[in-house]
């Protein structure tokens, strides 16, 4: 509301939350404030907004990615109201509202998908021979574990890159789906199988064939 | 999974993703349309406006009029009533050809006088405004608008571009452009939403004029109700949307129907041209006109508030153009 002075609000570095601690605590209360006074989610969207960013743009590209975590903010906001700190941290909640508009636009992940591993094929021609870190290993088999990614069921991977790119526990990442603890398991130890597979059965940190 | 295999996916996608500050400024403004409550303008709705600035600027613009003493008041009815033309506006814009262009333009200009000058109010203090809306149909075309107000030309660079994304385009006009994608992502969470957010859509504009509960909702948006709220959204309705001719007939209809809505009798708009206001004075001291040509076409409004501090603030608008154009914009001389 004009007039209302919004509390200083900054962002904790990104661990793995539980309902209790201070972040989440904080969150829920700017939460409620916001059902009343709607100008204190602009806190929420401060506080979040590069990272649900940094999600989205990973999944289906820097272009599409403005729009997508736009659209998530507004959507958090006209929901606020069905906002419940004892289902999820906020921070949980907007990742899984994310995911959900992520979920419309598959086909785009996809293309992102395949675009990354055509973009990492032609990079690996010249520099391949260079890496030394445990990223060139990755980075030599990036293009069989896109395709890996890519082959996933929606589900499988929104569970899978909830927890390696938004370092959700598994029960927030059953929490942000709106599924399981048991479910998050299941999804997951099916995507391990798969990426597994599409990695050789070798460890990627180790090179192929250790 | 191991952890090793973890950090291979988190390898996959460790290329930086942030957003640019026109991202953050767009989403930011996106959100701020919902989060701060609407103001009353007689201009074109600031959607994209930041709260504060918001306040700041609409406040150079609204006009803060009037008492039972205003002009408006005081003019004596003419022998033909309102109701009347409404209705031959009506049935106006239902004869125009049901053409389409690349983009619906509207060129609207009003000067204001009587202005807050570091918050003391000056009533010679005259701003003279503007708005000059390129809106295209098309979800793949941007939405251009150029807007030129006294206070939106005091602010910085920096400030202009937090509002909305605005930029100096020469002269006093400020250029703010909406791309097709901010358009299409705008529009989907409307329609997820079942709301219908402006600008509409042709296909909405055109569904408006045989539903009339939408007709109603998309119309008069501005709470709360009252006759002078109905007529100043209307008039920017009228003037920021492209409508097919039957959708603007059905709106004319339904202005028709408004209680308390009279003829005010002339009203000289910018350049002399004068029409017939039609419109209503409500306490204390808030008169609003729409003013209608000898064709009863749509050429403008007044607005004229009286409220304790404040003396004789009117404001005018005139519509110079509001139709379909396959030129592209640009910004006005």
């Amino acid at each position: 509301m004009p007039g209302v002075r919004n509390v200083p609000y900054e962002r904790d570095s990104i661990v793995t939350v539980t309902h209790t601690d201070p972040r989440s605590v904080r969150d829920a209360a700017v939460m409620t404030e916001a059902q009343h006074n709607p100008e204190r989610f602009s806190a929420i969207f401060d506080c979040y907004y590069t990272e649900i960013f940094a999600y989205a743009a990973h999944r289906i590209g820097q272009d599409l990615a403005p729009d997508l975590v736009a659209e998530t903010f507004l959507a958090a906001f006209q929901m606020r109201h069905r906002y419940d700190p004892d289902q999820a941290s906020v921070r949980t909640w907007l990742y899984g509202i994310a995911t959900n508009l992520i979920g419309k636009q598959r086909r785009s992940e996809i293309r992102a998908l395949r675009a990354m591993s055509r973009l990492e094929v032609t990079g690996n021609a010249e520099g391949h021979d260079e890496r030394v870190s445990s990223q060139v290993s990755a980075g030599a088999l990036r293009a069989s574990l896109i395709e890996a990614l890519a082959d996933l069921s929606d589900g499988e991977r929104d569970v899978l890159l909830l927890v390696t790119l938004a370092d959700l526990s598994y029960e927030e990442a059953g929490a942000a789906l709106g599924i399981s603890g048991g479910t998050v398991g299941s999804r997951l130890s099916r995507a391990k199988a798969r990426v597994r597979e599409a990695l050789g059965g070798t460890n990627p940190m180790h090179g192929r064939g250790e | 999974m191991t952890m090793d295999e973890l950090q291979a996916i988190r390898d996959v996608y460790n290329d930086a993703a942030v957003p640019t500050a026109a991202d953050l400024a767009d989403a930011r403004a996106r959100l701020s349309s919902l989060t701060t409550p609407p103001k009353p303008s007689p201009g074109r709705p600031l959607r994209w406006a930041v709260p504060g600035l918001a306040a700041a600027a609409v406040a150079a613009v609204v006009l803060v009029v009037t008492s039972t003493g205003g002009a408006l008041h005081q003019r004596r009815p003419q022998p033909v009533g309102a109701e009347q033309i409404l209705l031959a506006a009506s049935q106006q814009a239902a004869r125009q050809p049901a053409t389409t262009g690349r983009y619906w333009h509207s060129r609207v200009l009003g000067t204001t006088k009587g202005l807050f000058v570091n918050k003391v109010y000056d009533p010679k203090a005259v701003d003279n405004s503007g708005t000059d809306s390129w809106w295209a149909p098309s979800l793949s075309i941007d939405d251009v608008i150029y807007t030129k107000s006294a206070k939106l030309s005091s602010l910085t660079d920096k400030q202009l571009q937090d509002f909305g994304g605005m930029k100096r385009v020469g002269g006093s006009w400020l250029e703010q452009r909406t791309t097709g994608a901010s358009k299409r992502g705008y529009q989907q969470v409307c329609q997820e939403k079942h709301e219908t957010c402006a600008p509409l859509t042709w296909k909405q504009a055109g569904a408006l004029a045989t539903n009339r509960q939408a007709l109603f909702t998309a119309l008069f948006w501005t709470n709360p109700k009252s006759t002078t709220n109905d007529l100043r959204d209307a008039f920017t309705f009228l003037t920021s949307n492209p409508l097919p001719p039957q959708t603007q007939a059905a709106a004319y209809r339904m202005l028709a129907t408004l209680p308390g809505v009279r003829s005010e009798g002339l009203v000289t708009l910018l350049g002399g041209a004068t029409g017939i206001g039609i419109g209503t004075v409500e306490g204390p001291g808030v008169g609003y006109a729409l003013v209608f040509d000898k064709n009863n076409r749509l050429i403008g409004d007044e607005e004229r508030v009286t409220n304790g501090a404040i003396k004789n603030q009117v404001a005018r608008h005139s519509v110079l153009t509001n139709g379909w154009t396959n030129e592209n914009p640009q910004p006005p001389a």
